[in-house]
């Protein structure tokens, strides 16, 4: 009856050692792999992404060299300038943090790379959360819960998760239909607006998710900035709650990989096992979230 | 071994500062040039509704009479090109599109639709006294003349109010594609 304790002890102890690596080791090994399952889908970087690991499994030594983050950075630049207009925030997120693993890389000669991934890993968590926060206060749209109530109505991605919710799914039907209606070149309607079948719970459930996402970003950006003990364990835990909840209904799984980087980078400094742990088994969460289970609430 | 002023600036400083001014430049374009905030790095993802969902575009073709009919079906090609000028309608993102319109032939039912008037609640009114013809794309024209209409391409912006539940849309930007040398 030992082998559970046993099997439970050594994954533990798994998460323990990877815990305890380099900081730098850790991140790149995370980047790598964010890389070469979330990165830029355009050939070039994936596949100097994919020889990267490649190198690395050959030879361990290359994942903290900074010559092979560079050609990825570089590689990951190129696609970004080129498609710049139509890349996703996270995607130039991505090529931010490529430069800053390149730049710690090459600083190990200095002894700073700790010290740069942190610096790095804060600017940014404190940077993304307030920039989305201020934007969402200045958006008409957002804070009038049109946003989120149009992403219930119209976007295919929540569908499952309004299903959870409870919207009927004749009225996202009908909706759709009734926009269809509204854009099309053989229809006339007044001012060029209607009516449409979009119901007070929907309403409801989108302004609740307004105000939650609003709120959880403000406290993570804002309990990040001071740098003290007590507000960077508070901003851990909502990050983590934030990363836990958010990408299950959010498919957008490279991003959520790319924050608990952040997150378990700057863990290092609390020298809290738990945080570091939840931070690598937000991993696993991640890797999860990608089964289908939209599918499945949707067909059932 | 100690760094130099200017290497800790790069160690430290120079990513955050990119990012800064690339922000500072996205949010100046989604204000002013229709940037979509989901795009070019502002981080306003979910900060407004301005995605694909609440954009879209109308094409015609416009003869010489005046007249002009809808093009309502696009290629799977031409689908992408639409799908990338949404998120930043601007010339340089809508003239792909164009080019590959202006090249293909299209077909179109025999007989025009009808265009109705419809009430804001969605119930339609009357028959108006006007019909389009509403052409797909079909496969690129053969040999290589420009036709003699103009292509009209028109971007709107879907609003929606929760308070009355009314959605609308209004026009934002136009471009027109005439025949080469009728500019």
């Amino acid at each position: 009856m030992n082998f559970p304790r046993a099997a439970e002890a050594g994954f533990w102890s798994a998460f323990d050692q990877l815990r305890r690596r380099d900081a730098l080791s850790n991140v790149c090994a995370l980047t790598l792999c964010l890389c070469t399952f979330f990165g830029f889908k355009d050939a070039i970087f994936a596949i100097i992404a994919q020889v990267a690991l490649i190198a690395v499994l050959c030879n361990r030594e290359f994942l903290t060299r900074w010559e092979l983050w560079f050609a990825i950075a570089l590689s990951g630049t190129g696609v970004l300038v080129y498609d710049w207009s139509v890349s996703d925030n996270h995607k130039y997120l991505l090529v931010y943090w490529l430069w800053v693993v390149t730049i710690a890389a090459y600083a190990q000669r200095y002894d700073l790379a700790g010290k740069i991934l942190e610096s790095h890993a804060r600017f940014f968590l404190v940077f993304i959360f307030l920039m989305a926060a201020i934007q969402k206060m200045l958006s008409g749209t957002y804070m009038s819960g049109a946003m989120f109530e149009m992403k219930l109505l119209l976007d295919a991605r929540f569908a499952a998760f309004a299903h959870l919710a409870g919207i009927d799914a004749g009225t996202l039907a009908k909706v759709d239909l009734e926009l269809a209606t509204l854009r099309s070149p053989l229809a006339v309607f007044p001012d060029n607006a209607r009516l449409i079948s979009s119901t007070d719970y929907v309403r409801t459930v989108a302004q609740a998710i307004t105000w939650y996402d609003l709120l959880i970003q403000i406290a993570i950006g804002a309990l990040f900035l001071p740098a003290r003990k007590i507000t960077d364990k508070a901003a851990h835990i909502a990050l983590l709650f934030f990363i836990f909840t958010t990408y299950i209904p959010a498919p957008v799984f490279g991003f959520g990989w790319l924050l608990s980087i952040l997150g378990f980078a700057l863990a290092r400094k609390l020298e809290s096992p738990i945080i570091s742990n939840a931070y690598l088994a937000s991993f696993v969460a991640i890797l999860l979230y990608q089964l289908p289970w939209r599918e499945w609430v949707l067909a059932h | 071994m100690s760094t130099t002023l200017l290497q800790r600036f790069i160690f430290f400083a120079l990513v955050p500062a990119v990012a800064c001014a690339v922000a500072i430049r996205q949010a100046y374009l989604s204000k002013f040039d229709e940037l979509s905030t989901w795009k070019g790095g502002g981080m306003g993802m979910f900060a407004s509704a301005d995605s694909t969902d609440t954009r879209f575009l109308r094409f015609y073709i416009e003869k010489p009479d005046g007249r002009r009919e809808p093009i309502i079906g696009l290629t799977e090609r031409q689908k992408i090109l639409e799908q990338r000028a949404l998120w930043y309608p601007r010339l340089a993102s809508i003239e792909p599109l164009a080019v590959s319109l202006r090249r293909t032939g299209f077909v179109a039912a025999n007989e025009p639709s009808q265009l109705w008037a419809y009430a804001d609640t969605g119930e339609a009114l009357k028959p108006l006294d006007r019909k389009h013809y509403l052409l797909r794309a079909n496969l690129p024209r053969p040999g290589a003349d420009d036709p003699d209409w103009t292509l009209v391409i028109e971007s709107y912006r879907v609003s929606y109010d929760p308070t009355t539940k009314r959605a609308g849309y209004k026009l934002v930007k136009s471009w027109n594609f005439p025949k080469r040398g009728a500019e």
